[in-house]
């Protein structure tokens, strides 16, 4: 059988995403030859992302070359006592969107887990001991994943900052709003439980 | 619990059958290799979703094909039928209850627990500590759904743990402080279930076995607290392995006091195997408000007649039993149902 092996480059290529099985990615490749404009756009932004987009040496986040310090750790209306740690950048966009957090952030770039060969020098922890103590920040609200790796990994922060005089919180875990509470599994429901607050 | 019918598809040696169930007592008789253990199998898959065998889901399809299906119908005790399935095509598994996809297995066995007595690999009474505590922590699984979630949680921040001792300088302590956190609630589970336990044998209303003071003890290996696990960093770091904590704890089968190892005849042993089991029987009926189906993989051939006979009168439920050929138990198996495989 013949295919065009520019052709089956791009299905290839496309098969190393997360969650694109060979169905998917022949798909997204014919909609794309059909849609040279749409091909164009993501050539750019693929260009763009590749030239542009980097790390903020503050906090690990995301952000544009040029723009280092990134604007959420530069900007003068964040509250600059409270930081809040989490694992991944894309961490950083979804607390973003949810606008629940006006202090700064910082990203590790993972959690603990020896099995991935992840240590503390792996992650940007030192640094982060580092910022806690420059920045005078007065408290690090952890949000890692509720997962052992990052449970691991709050222990870690608990320890590393023990000596400092801040104070460090972790987001609760509990029930999601507006559902009934016959709907939560007994994990999330016991979490809620377990860390309910005075009313 | 009884299971009225059971539908396979591609599961191992059956193409496509059914099979219906009597209420209480039935053997399944047929020759070796026509599928006796295998249906058996089926039926705990409606409640394990799994293989009791340990056997990987890819295995146990038929071969040449690329999925199976297992399809039942069962009834629990107020007379309220329940259609339960399990399919599996290509490394992808779903489990239904009646008609619905259910994303935690362990929902069937709520559903329709089982309970399987096994021929062979008969860990309890082989007396290795580490099968004995597998076999205890299975049951302690399905009995409390938050020892489950403890117990996945241990074992992950154990093996992680075992890694960080083989890799120079990896922190040791936040896996300690996950190990003592989940861990203390294994120990105080353990504990507990193990009293039950051990009153259930104590005071067994049915006289079904001639063992008596059969008793379990747990012994764990530390006596867990926060911090205490850091302890041990020198000799483990030299080691390269965790050696405390809840996964080297020992569960002893007691025999008139004595270790079961020391004092049990070959006999005796599944006899205390049986008392054993049916005591858990006992207690996840308690625990679920509903009787397991009993699954007994060639009892005939461990069990004498006349326990055999008490075992029939004495057990509540349903009980399905598999034999080769008829084993000459003419009189004692008058009291099951028959029914040939092949």
């Amino acid at each position: 059988m013949w295919v065009p092996s520019s052709l089956v480059k791009l299905v290839e290529t496309l098969k190393k995403l997360p969650g694109v099985g060979t169905r998917t990615a022949e798909r997204l490749a014919f909609f794309l030859l059909r849609e040279p404009l749409v091909l164009e756009d993501l050539e750019h932004a693929l260009h763009q992302a590749r030239e542009n987009l980097t790390f903020c040496s503050v906090c690990h986040g995301i952000t544009e070359r040029g723009q280092d310090p990134c604007p959420l750790c530069t900007d003068p209306r964040r509250n600059t006592g409270q930081l809040c740690v989490v694992e991944r950048p894309q961490d950083v966009f979804l607390l973003e969107r949810l606008g629940v957090f006006q202090g700064r952030y910082h990203v590790l770039g993972g959690a603990l887990s020896p099995v991935d060969g992840i240590g503390p020098e792996q992650l940007h922890l030192q640094d982060l001991r580092d910022r806690v103590q420059r920045e005078g920040i007065q408290e690090v609200i952890l949000a890692l994943n509720p997962t052992v790796e990052g449970d691991a990994t709050a222990h870690y922060v608990l320890q590393l900052l023990a000596d400092l005089p801040v104070k460090v919180t972790r987001i609760a875990r509990g029930l999601p709003a507006g559902a009934d509470l016959s709907f939560s599994d007994v994990t999330t429901l016991r979490d809620a439980f377990e860390g309910r607050t005075e009313f | 619990m009884r299971i009225l019918h059971l539908h396979l598809i591609n599961f191992r040696n059956f193409a496509e059958r059914s099979f219906y169930f009597a209420k209480t007592l039935q053997v399944i008789t047929g020759p070796n290799g026509s599928g006796k253990t295998n249906l058996l199998e089926a039926v705990g898959y409606l409640s394990l979703g799994k293989s009791f065998r340990r056997t990987p889901d890819e295995a146990v399809v038929a071969w040449g094909a690329r999925h199976f299906l297992v399809e039942g119908e069962v009834e629990d005790v107020l007379g309220v039928r329940h259609r339960l399935k399990v399919r599996y095509h290509e490394g992808r598994k779903q489990a239904f209850v009646n008609g619905k996809r259910v994303r935690a297995l362990r929902r069937l066995f709520e559903v329709f627990p089982v309970v399987y007595a096994d021929p062979l690999e008969n860990a309890v009474i082989r007396g290795d500590t580490e099968e004995r505590r597998d076999f205890f922590d299975d049951y302690l699984a399905l009995l409390d759904p938050k020892y489950q979630r403890a117990l996945a949680a241990y074992r992950r921040a154990l093996r992680q743990k075992n890694m960080a001792l083989k890799t120079p300088e990896a922190p040791l302590e936040p896996w300690n402080r996950l190990m003592e956190h989940h861990g203390h609630y294994l120990v105080e589970q353990r504990q507990y279930w193990v009293r039950r336990l051990n009153d259930m044998l104590r005071n067994g209303k049915r006289q079904i076995l001639p063992v008596e003071q059969v008793q379990v003890e747990y012994e764990p290996s530390v006596r867990l607290q926060e911090g205490l696990l850091d302890r041990f960093a020198a000799e483990e770091r030299e080691r390269g392995v965790a050696l405390y904590g809840p996964h080297r704890d020992r569960f002893h089968l007691l025999y008139r006091s004595y270790p079961l190892e020391e004092v049990a005849s070959h006999g005796e042993r599944w006899l205390i195997y049986y008392t054993l089991l049916l005591s858990l029987r006992d207690l996840l009926a308690r625990t679920l408000n509903r009787m397991p189906v009993l699954l007994l993989d060639e009892p005939f051939h461990v069990l004498d007649p006349a326990f055999i006979r008490r075992l029939a009168l004495g057990l509540e439920g349903q009980v399905i039993a598999t034999a080769v050929a008829f084993p000459g138990l003419g009189e004692e198996l008058s009291l099951w149902k028959n029914s040939a495989i092949l």
